[in-house]
């Protein structure tokens, strides 16, 4: 199930991964990053669903299996995002495995949490903005 | 390489994840200091209370596999 957020000014992002702690960690370390995380997922569906108008685009490989459909279309739906991959896998194997789906960045769950977050907002921020206006779901009354 | 290795392996690929997310919300609440809201620093203290409980169930279905 997806969970709406605080939106911010500037970059936008999402962030869909199926441990809820790691997602949470992730979308303040990207706030604290300047990245305005608009909205949060635990499931490809989510990931399909979420990321059209995203300017970074945060996935697990997991959710709770690894779908190349998926994050192909994820990748198709959005070919301007910053797309990063952060998972608990090998870095090789995962490089491996996503190789061909156009991922940007493949990081590790095991490397500094607030490294990654400012990687993929430089990231973020060296790519032409998107378009389309983020999937911003409304706040919960 | 044994089962028990590939147990291990196991074990610390489960472990990663709750332990990063431990050592992320701590440094948060660090670096936050005073500048974190109350619902933000109950936040992260729950996150982190529940990414340790992840981590001893993890560690407890370990020690029941093993005494079996």
């Amino acid at each position: 199930m997806a969970e709406a957020v605080a939106t911010g000014d500037g970059l936008t992002a999402i962030v869909c991964d199926d441990a809820p702690g790691f997602r949470a960690l992730m979308a303040a370390l990207l706030q604290e990053a300047g990245l305005a995380v608009v909205a949060r997922g635990e499931t490809w569906r989510d990931a399909e669903r979420l990321a059209p108008g995203a300017d970074a685009i945060v996935v697990d490989l997991w959710m709770p299996e690894l779908e190349l459909d998926a994050l192909a279309r994820v990748r198709s739906g959005s070919p301007q995002a910053t797309l990063a991959v952060v998972t608990a896998l090998d870095l090789a194997e995962a490089r491996t495995r996503v190789a061909g789906c156009g991922v940007d960045l493949v990081l590790a769950k095991t490397d500094p949490p607030a490294q990654v977050a400012r990687a993929i907002a430089a990231h973020a921020r060296g790519r032409p903005r998107t378009a389309a206006p983020p999937a911003v779901e409304p706040p919960p009354a | 390489m044994s089962s028990d290795d590939d147990r291990l392996v196991t074990l610390v690929h489960d472990l990663r994840t709750p332990l990063t997310v431990i050592s992320g919300f701590a440094e948060l609440l660090e670096r936050g200091g005073d500048t974190l809201s109350a619902q933000q620093r109950a936040e992260y203290v729950s996150r982190i209370a529940a990414a340790a409980g992840e981590m001893r169930e993890i560690l407890d279905a370990e020690r029941a596999e093993r005494l079996h």
